[in-house]
């Protein structure tokens, strides 16, 4: 806390420095000045005892001074009037940080008005104290009553208090409204649910892609139309469609037992053939490359002919057509969307004239077409 | 007397500190400024150019210029100054000599 400086005058000065310790009062900084004066201090704690001591053993004891806390305490006292007045100016400068002196109101554009008319009814005026404000309640009260506004903040930093608004963005009235709903593909609507806008199909209508299916519209009490954006759930019957085609002849090739090598030197920039192709009518090959350069780019190409004999063979007409539909359904497949729900499906077929057998798969699916038009 | 030797001894002999058991004087000189003393019973002479402190060897003798009590506790005494020597016994030996 402090400590004061001291003077003790008498005889026989060593003994009162062992009286000192002995009773257990710490001194510091002892200088003895001549054989009847030494000077030191002793922490204010222990100054009583220590003129208990001098008094009672008949040294005379002299405080010089005092310093730290025990200095700014006897000042205090000294000065009751300058304590008090600088406990009153803190007071007043704690008061005055705590009040309201500035009231910003940012982004409200046309509910500016409304916000100062909140504002007085909470008694939120200049020279408000800050603590006494319920920011909490002041903004659910704007947020309840300016439903034009998206989102409201209140907050208070230091003296100034700010109020933030976002406005809610208003749909557009033009030729092709932003705030439409329109169908993503095409199909007959199997269910409707309109949250928010008015629906310009209705259920059991077969729609194209890109048509409007709820506009983003709605008429208020007095006959005018607001634009909104409109919210609904659409579900229709969609269907895809894939075709696949397999040959109903299958083609066998048999080993005449005639067989060819044909070898090709090639660079990147060249090819030389050593040997001629040979004069089979129908063949096999089998192509395999030789690294011949070491480290230059030069490859033997290795071209092993074989003779052969093909024959037509006519495949079941069932199994052709299973084969189709399954490729013709895993095509179909591809096309829907993830977690749509397939309601029915089948397969048709037709034969074309080379042969081959065309299947056309359909799945049929209920699916959510609502999209918003780009 | 003897006592006291042959306590002495033992404790020597069994490497116990002796300032703790025997409470003899622990003197610690950082320099030729700063006298750490501990374990004396009390200051007998003081003067800014010598301190006479009785401990439990006797009487330690300390002579320079300026000398300062800094801190004077029970058991403990720091002394700041120009410190000379420092030794036991009014004439006797000297444990230190600046």
């Amino acid at each position: 806390m402090g400590w004061y400086e001291f003077k003790a005058e008498g005889l026989s000065l060593e003994r009162f420095l062992n009286q000192c310790s002995q009773q257990g009062i710490r001194l510091r900084r002892v200088r003895k000045q001549n054989a009847r004066v030494v000077t030191g201090s002793v922490a204010a704690a222990d100054l009583l005892a220590l003129k208990t001591l001098a008094e009672s053993r008949g040294w005379r004891l002299t405080v010089l001074g005092a310093h730290g806390m025990v200095r700014v305490r006897d000042l205090i006292r000294q000065r009751v009037v300058l304590a008090a007045g600088a406990l009153v100016f803190l007071a007043l400068c704690w008061g005055i940080l705590s009040c309201v002196w500035f009231i910003d109101v940012r982004g409200a554009g046309p509910y500016t008005g409304e916000i100062q008319r909140i504002l007085k009814e909470h008694d939120v005026r200049v020279g408000r104290l800050g603590f006494l404000l319920n920011l909490d309640n002041l903004k659910e009260d704007m947020q309840r009553q300016l439903t034009g506004l998206a989102w409201v903040g209140v907050s208070k930093n230091g003296v100034r208090l700010t109020v933030s608004c976002v406005q809610a963005e208003r749909g557009h009235v033009t030729e092709r409204a932003a705030g439409d709903l329109v169908a993503a593909r095409d199909g007959v609507i199997y269910a409707m649910t309109v949250r928010a806008g008015t629906p310009a199909v209705k259920v059991g209508d077969a729609v194209r892609k890109g048509q409007v299916l709820v506009r983003g519209q709605e008429r208020a009490w007095n006959g005018a139309v607001n634009a909104i954006n409109a919210d609904a759930g659409v579900e229709a019957r969609v269907w895809y469609t894939a075709d696949a085609m397999v040959s109903s002849v299958l083609v066998e090739s048999k080993p005449t037992g005639d067989t060819y090598t044909r070898r090709t030197l090639c660079t990147p920039f060249c090819e030389y053939a050593l040997e001629d192709p040979p004069e089979y009518e129908t063949f096999d090959v089998v192509v395999d490359r030789l690294a011949i350069g070491g480290s230059f780019p030069v490859w033997l190409t290795l071209e092993r002919y074989e003779a052969v004999v093909r024959h037509e063979i006519s495949r079941d007409e069932n199994e052709v057509r299973e084969e189709a539909a399954v490729a013709a359904y895993r095509l179909a497949q591809e096309k829907i969307p993830y977690g749509v729900r397939v309601v029915d499906k089948w397969v048709e077929y037709s034969m074309i004239k080379d042969g081959r057998v065309r299947a056309t798969a359909v799945l049929e699916t209920i699916e959510n077409i609502t999209a918003v038009p780009r | 007397m003897k006592r006291k030797r042959a306590l002495r001894q033992v404790v020597q002999a069994a490497g116990i500190p002796e300032d703790i058991v025997l409470g003899m004087p622990r003197v610690l000189l950082r320099g030729d400024s700063v006298l750490l003393l501990e374990n004396h019973r009390g200051v007998v002479e003081y003067g800014p150019e010598r301190l006479r402190v009785s401990t439990a060897l006797g009487m330690l003798v300390i002579v320079g210029k300026g000398l300062t009590l800094s801190t004077l506790g029970e058991e403990d005494l720091m002394l700041t100054g120009a410190i000379q020597s420092v030794t036991f016994g009014e004439g006797g030996r000297k444990i230190g000599l600046v």
